[in-house]
């Protein structure tokens, strides 16, 4: 199951947050963006119960994330 | 622009080692089957190259207990279905991209040289990119820019060039070009080009995307044991082919290439302990492999991917072919026009890099969705040009689109001209991406 959480963030704390997003394994990837949000991550789990978990005990403890949104991957269509 | 200049020199001296491969080989032709040639390169090089997996994995954790590589894992994965390659299992797209990709393009690519003469072949990996070239615009995965269109137009001088060239000498040498020979050329890029699509088409399954973040190092045996099954596989494949081919009512190249194929596995031991056969293994296949997945492995983060350095230096392989083969083996190919097509292809390499760097506009567009229309839209969208992939999502938004593009005015486009003009588009958020950090 993949899933993509955008993360809004407080003051000069992007470097930080994104470090310690890099140091989960569960977070394939990382990207900084421009718009509402600052912060983009796609997670990889088995299931919502270890996706709840990680976020739970990783992800929510992260100082400086402001607000986030998670939206579960279902289907993924590529050129 | 910061470079990352020590694996650079990775893909550059692998392009190089593959540049002398006409010039080992094109000898050996009238001793040796082609398919022989084929079937020991790979079959030897897979076994070397799955050995060294296994012993990279042993090795590893040996050294490092905390981040261990399963060997389990890793064969269990083959069974995991690639999402990116029609979703068939990983062995059966190793198995397609061996035989169809890797062993069929070696097979006509040695056939059109056996035919023709070196700088000739080199017609071929010009062809190749350009259908590729093609094919990129066909899928809208690409646009046409202006660096695109001088690449192409350069390539298809440097093609021109190279044929009139070519025609000369064959007419000097008193050895015609055949149309065979052509015929095989192309088979070869067709064969070229289907083997770059998909080579990168390999997708990893969950367990896999852990390990990798646990321990980047996973990647290295993985790329190994792919390429040492495909290299396997498609030789394994090669025999019931070459049988078919043998048992044909009628007689061609091919078939004789293949009678010499099975007369000459008596004398199997005795051809590999050729130098020549010993440096298509060795350096012209483990070597640069290895090259190649270590500069991948370690690829930091620049301007350019990994993918799209690799895909300019890939004319680093044509253009040090054509000097070698008139420098070394004295292929007929006057100086001037040899100075002619090199600077061609160089100025080739220096747009492709100009299209990669201008094409740098990244983004992700959130789409809230119709109910009912979402499976039809989402393959409505994936043909524009700028997308490159849709997830379906549960949340606040239905869809997230992947948009690479190379301008403003072309990102513009696509927001106002295509996706405003969809009814079913409820409300559209973008978020630019500033920089992919993991």
């Amino acid at each position: 199951m993949r899933a993509i959480i955008m993360f809004k963030l407080g003051i000069n704390v992007i470097k930080k947050v994104i470090e310690e997003l890099k140091a989960i394994p569960e977070i394939k990837k990382v990207m900084s963006l421009t718009g509402d949000y600052d912060v983009l991550a796609e997670i990889e789990v088995e299931t919502s119960e270890e996706l709840f978990d990680i976020f739970s005990e990783k992800i929510d403890l992260i100082d400086g994330i402001i607000a986030s949104n998670t939206h579960v991957i279902m289907k993924a269509w590529e050129k | 622009m910061k470079l990352p200049s020590k694996y650079l020199s990775n893909l550059i001296i692998a392009n190089l080692l593959w540049s002398f491969i006409p010039i080992v080989v094109k000898n050996l032709f009238s001793e040796i089957s082609i398919l022989t040639i084929i079937f020991l390169r790979f079959f030897i090089s897979g076994i070397i190259l799955f050995v060294i997996a296994i012993s990279l994995v042993f090795v590893n954790n040996y050294l490092n207990h905390e981040k261990r590589i399963s060997l389990k894992e890793l064969f269990l994965n083959l069974r995991h279905k690639n999402r990116r390659f029609y979703k068939i299992r990983q062995y059966n797209y190793y198995f397609l991209i061996g035989f169809f990709g890797i062993i069929l393009h070696i097979f006509f690519y040695f056939l059109a040289l056996k035919k023709t003469s070196i700088p000739f072949v080199m017609i071929g990996m010009l062809m190749t990119i350009i259908f590729i070239s093609f094919y990129e615009k066909g899928v809208n995965y690409e646009k046409f820019d202006i660096f695109r269109i001088l690449f192409i137009v350069m390539l298809s001088f440097s093609i021109l060039i190279i044929t009139f060239v070519s025609l000369q000498g064959a007419e000097i040498k008193n050895d015609p070009i055949e149309l065979l020979g052509f015929i095989f050329l192309v088979l070869y890029s067709i064969t070229s080009s289907f083997l770059y699509i998909s080579i990168d088409r390999d997708s990893f399954s969950k367990k896999e995307l852990l390990n990798i973040n646990i321990n980047k190092y996973y990647k290295i045996p993985r790329a190994l044991i792919k390429m040492a099954i495909a290299f396997i596989s498609g030789v394994i494949l090669l025999i019931p082919a070459s049988i078919l081919i043998a048992f044909l009512p009628f007689e061609t190249d091919i078939t004789q290439e293949v009678i010499a194929f099975f007369n000459e596995l008596r004398f199997i031991f005795v051809i590999l302990g050729r130098w020549e056969i010993i440096y298509l293994i060795i350096f012209a296949t483990i070597i640069p492999y290895l090259l190649i997945f270590l500069a991948r492995v370690n690829w930091e983060p620049t301007n350019l991917t990994y993918s799209q350095w690799s895909s300019i230096l890939g004319l680093i392989d044509p253009i040090s072919t054509l000097i070698f083969s008139v420098l070394i083996v004295n292929e007929f190919f006057p100086f001037e026009y040899l100075i002619i097509v090199i600077v061609f292809l160089v100025i080739t390499i220096v747009l492709r890099y100009a299209h990669e760097v201008k094409n740098s506009i990244r983004a992700k567009i959130l789409l809230k969705i119709k109910r009912g229309s979402l499976k039809l839209i989402s393959i409505k969208i994936l043909k524009f040009y700028g997308v490159r992939e849709i997830d379906s999502l549960i949340g606040e938004y239905d869809l997230m689109l992947h948009v690479k593009v190379n301008s403003f005015k072309d990102f513009h486009y696509l927001i106002n001209r295509k996706l405003k003009f969809i009814d079913e588009i409820l409300d559209l958020k973008v978020q630019f991406v500033d920089k992919i950090e993991k």
